[in-house]
């Protein structure tokens, strides 16, 4: 990623503790809204992370990750959820970001059975399911929100990046 | 796939040729212990798989330093040879394994196998004709086709050893290869090596980042040295600096008189190259300043001939001074020459009468002679008056002359040569003055005339006019150069002003640039390289993935085949084992499935662990057991149709024994088997209380000369 990401993300993990999975969801999310979403759920709470109609109509349904240690491990319960959502007619993806200068998004896709809950996956392991082009899609718009919207007030961190997310016609936040 | 018959000869304590047939389904060989009865099972081994049976990686302990040739007497250079026959689905085969008797450590055993069709194999097509043919791996055979005393214990005892036999048991060979294969190719490694390459990466990065950050820190320190603001290492504050440089220069330029090109202020390039050169053109070529040095030269020329003149003028004055005091003390030349003349008359006279008292001196000595001469000495020798007394007198007058006179008229001569030479000195010292008054005089025409060169005025003017000239033409060509080296003066401190701007312009751009490659060296996306590197480590995760998919859907074939195996496995282990120890105790396979592994182990009807549980004959008898049911199962898979057993029946009771010879007689329904004993009570069973056919062979006393030897057969 670039540095001026990178840095910012970096203080953001500093300051934010274990807020920052969820500030790095929506930030994601914005991302899908400036890459054209036309329609985006995003959840804090339960269920899967962000339901995203992308502008070309597939809909996608995300499970958000980040890998300080570069591993991540998904429980039966967002394993389950990707699934069920499969049977809506979404296709089921992991967002994984891991902590590194130069790591990016990486949005994989998930198959039935392939991966297990409760496994420590790598980062590199889950690289073989990605999808570039929806990477591709988002990369650039991730980095401008990061610029524009990271530097948030002390508190309510989370308030804030909804309200952002509020300005944007296609989102739901559940 | 069975064995017919065993052709051993030099191996181990086994010299001259022997075969054994093995088509009956029990075979027995019956000796007392170091008769070579274990060698001949061992042989079958070394036929079929070669040197990893007497090697310590054989999995049998007891193989290390192991002797595939016993030395005898009269031992010969024949090789070691075992050769196998076989009664194979397409006919009859023969299995022949040499070693030359000489063969050294690494040197290869020769292997040849003539099939069915009477084809001679070797090498490659050999080990395909084994592989094709089903005849098992050294690994199954060791868990499933014989049982070595040595290893009994092992067999059920060790964790690991029991797993992987009771994997065979279940007829999990194949799964195990597979999933051995899949894990051989590590993609927990691949993941690992993929992650330090980035991880390596990553730090590389970090450097490449802080090397600018670096530079911009050094950038910025030296901006406060130069007295920057931080505010100021800005594009636009660039701007300005190279505005102000060319516009002060400019200003200069003009100051100057300087005809020369500059920049454009918004062309930074062109700025940059013209400002680094500027201060050299300022200094060296202003038509401005270009008469100063003239004027400089001119005015070190007045100030050299002034200075000259009224050196030599000064000199000149002394010299007349000198020379006017000299007159007035000793009178002029002429009076001084009228000195000498005077007084060289007196010396003349002093001389002339010194000269004549002379003469006369010598006249009186002549006459004085004369007289004496002429013996008359009172007779004037002249006239020839006689004068008494002339003698004396002439003595007299002589000594007068010579004396009294003769000094007086001395020091008149004396004093005259002193009072000339007086006047000579005098007149000398006059002279001597008046002509360096003279010399002086010239110099100070010459240098008057130097000057009346340099102010172009004529030889007519006043020496004082002269002068004065000089001092006026002096004040302004002065004032001229004071002009002029103000002008060079604000030159020079609008050039040092320049040099001052342009190191801080200088610095602006540096840092600019350092912030964008700062800024630029992190982008890596942006690079092809980046595109393709990212690609390599994609293919790479994704055959990880694939081989660590693979693993996962064979660990799971595994543990769904053991499952259904189970059930018919261990109805085949308790039958042997009930058998063997006439115990109902119920013993059984159980399979342990984790995400990474799958284990076996023999447990009691509680699920509980067996083994910690049994003594020494029931771990062998389990062990026995265990080979039993393997050895059913891979002949009803149409395998290999021969289980080999070494002294079996160590450490049974009598019961068990009985039991041991009975589950023989069982298994001999599928398959073969070749079975080593000591002479009594279980090889008395084998023989005489056994149903099936079965050929007794009985080992004579071993040999130093002879080596093993049968010492009788019979079928009963």
């Amino acid at each position: 990623m670039k540095h001026e990401v990178y840095r910012r993300l970096s203080e953001l993990s500093e300051v934010s503790e274990k807020e920052y999975g969820k500030l790095i969801q929506k930030l994601l999310a914005i991302a899908f809204c400036k890459a054209g979403a036309i329609r985006l759920i995003e959840r804090s709470t339960q269920g899967i992370d962000l339901e995203v109609t992308l502008p070309d109509e597939r809909r996608i349904a995300v499970e958000v990750k980040t890998a300080q240690d570069q591993t991540v491990k998904f429980g039966k319960k967002d394993l389950d959820g990707l699934s069920s959502q499969v049977e809506a007619g979404l296709e089921p993806y992991f967002a994984l970001l891991g902590s590194q200068l130069l790591d990016e998004w990486v949005l994989a896709r998930s198959y039935a059975n392939e991966i297990k809950p409760n496994q420590q996956y790598r980062l590199t392991q889950l690289r073989a399911y990605r999808d570039k082009e929806l990477e591709e899609s988002i990369q650039e718009h991730f980095d401008e929100a990061v610029i524009e919207y990271a530097n948030l007030p002390d508190t309510n961190r989370q308030a804030a990046l909804d309200e952002i997310l509020r300005g944007f016609s296609c989102v739901s936040i559940a | 796939m069975k064995p017919t018959a065993i052709t051993v000869s030099h191996f181990r304590g086994w010299k001259s040729e022997h075969r054994i047939t093995l088509d009956a389904p029990i075979t027995a060989i019956v000796a007392e212990n170091a008769r070579g009865k274990s060698s001949l099972l061992n042989a079958i081994e070394w036929c079929l798989y070669g040197a990893v049976v007497t090697q310590k990686g054989s999995g049998i302990d007891e193989r290390q330093n192991w002797e595939l040739r016993t030395r005898v007497e009269n031992d010969d250079t024949e090789p070691t040879s075992v050769t196998l026959e076989l009664e194979t689905a397409e006919g009859s085969a023969l299995i022949t394994r040499e070693r030359s008797a000489n063969a050294k450590a690494r040197e290869a055993d020769e292997f040849t196998i003539q099939d069915s069709n009477g084809n001679v194999l070797t090498a490659d097509s050999a080990e395909s004709w084994l592989a094709d043919s089903g005849i098992p791996d050294w690994e199954t055979y060791r868990r499933a086709h014989c049982f070595h005393q040595e290893a009994a214990r092992q067999r059920v005892v060790s964790t690991t050893e029991r797993s992987a036999i009771l994997a065979t048991l279940l007829g999990l060979d194949d799964d195990l290869a597979l999933r051995n294969t899949i894990e051989s190719n590590q993609p927990s490694k691949l993941f690992t090596e993929i992650d330090k390459t980035l991880e390596a990466l990553n730090e590389e990065a970090h450097r490449a980042l802080d090397l600018p950050r670096q530079r911009l820190g050094e950038l910025e320190s030296r901006a406060i040295e130069i007295r920057l603001d931080s505010n100021q290492l800005s594009e636009s504050s660039a701007n300005t600096f190279r505005s102000q440089l060319v516009v002060r220069a400019r200003d200069l330029a003009a100051r100057l008189d300087l005809t020369t090109d500059f920049p454009d202020e918004s062309d930074a390039a062109g700025v940059r190259n013209w400002a680094s050169k500027w201060p050299a053109t300022a200094r060296s070529s202003s038509p401005a300043l270009a008469s100063l040095e003239d004027h400089r030269r001119r005015a070190a020329q007045f100030d050299q001939l002034v200075t000259d003149h009224q050196q030599v003028d000064g000199t000149w004055q002394e010299a007349q001074s000198k020379l006017q005091q000299e007159r007035q003390s000793g009178g002029d030349e002429a009076q001084r020459e009228a000195g000498v003349t005077a007084a060289n008359a007196k010396l003349t006279e002093a001389n002339t009468a010194l000269e004549q008292n002379n003469a006369k001196v010598k006249l009186l000595v002549d006459a004085k002679a004369a007289i004496k001469a002429a013996d008359h000495k009172d007779e004037c020798p002249v006239c020839e008056t006689d004068v008494p007394g002339l003698e004396e007198r002439l003595e007299a007058e002589i000594e007068t002359l010579r004396s009294d006179e003769f000094v007086a008229l001395q020091a008149a001569q004396d004093g005259a040569r002193k009072k000339l030479d007086h006047a000579k000195s005098a007149k000398d010292v006059l002279d001597a003055l008046v002509s360096a008054e003279a010399r002086v005089r010239g110099r100070v025409d010459e240098q008057r005339e130097k000057l009346r060169e340099l102010l172009s005025i004529n030889e007519s003017t006043a020496v004082h006019d002269v002068l004065a000239e000089a001092k006026k033409q002096r004040e302004s060509i002065q004032s001229e150069i004071t002009g002029l080296e103000g002008l060079a003066s604000d030159r020079d401190r609008r050039i040092e002003d320049h040099q001052a701007d342009w190191g801080q312009l200088d610095l602006i751009e540096k840092w600019l640039g350092a912030t964008e490659k700062a800024e630029s060296s992190i982008d890596l996306s942006a690079l092809p390289e980046w595109s393709e590197f990212n690609e390599a480590l994609d293919e790479l995760a994704g055959f990880g993935s694939d081989l660590a998919f693979l693993g996962s859907l064979a660990r799971d074939v595994q543990a769904e085949r053991s499952k259904s195996r189970a059930a018919e496995v261990n109805k085949a282990l308790g039958k042997y084992y009930s058998l063997i120890t006439q115990d109902d105790t119920a013993i059984k396979v159980s399979v342990h499935t984790t995400a990474q592994r799958i284990s076996y182990n023999l447990v009691d009807a509680s699920d509980r662990p067996a083994v910690p549980i049994l003594n020494q004959a029931a771990i062998n008898a389990l062990s026995l057991a265990v080979l039993f049911a393997q050895s059913e199962a891979q002949a009803s898979a149409d395998s290999w149709e021969l289980v080999v057993l070494d002294d079996p029946a160590q450490s049974l009771d009598t019961e068990k024994q009985a039991g041991l010879a009975r589950a023989i007689e069982e298994l001999a329904d599928c398959c073969s088997v070749l079975v080593a004993a000591v002479p009594g009570q279980f090889s008395d069973r084998i023989q005489d209380f056994v149903s099936k056919p079965r050929h007794m062979v009985t080992l004579g006393p071993w040999s130093q000369t002879d080596g093993a030897s049968i010492e009788s057969e019979v079928d009963r």
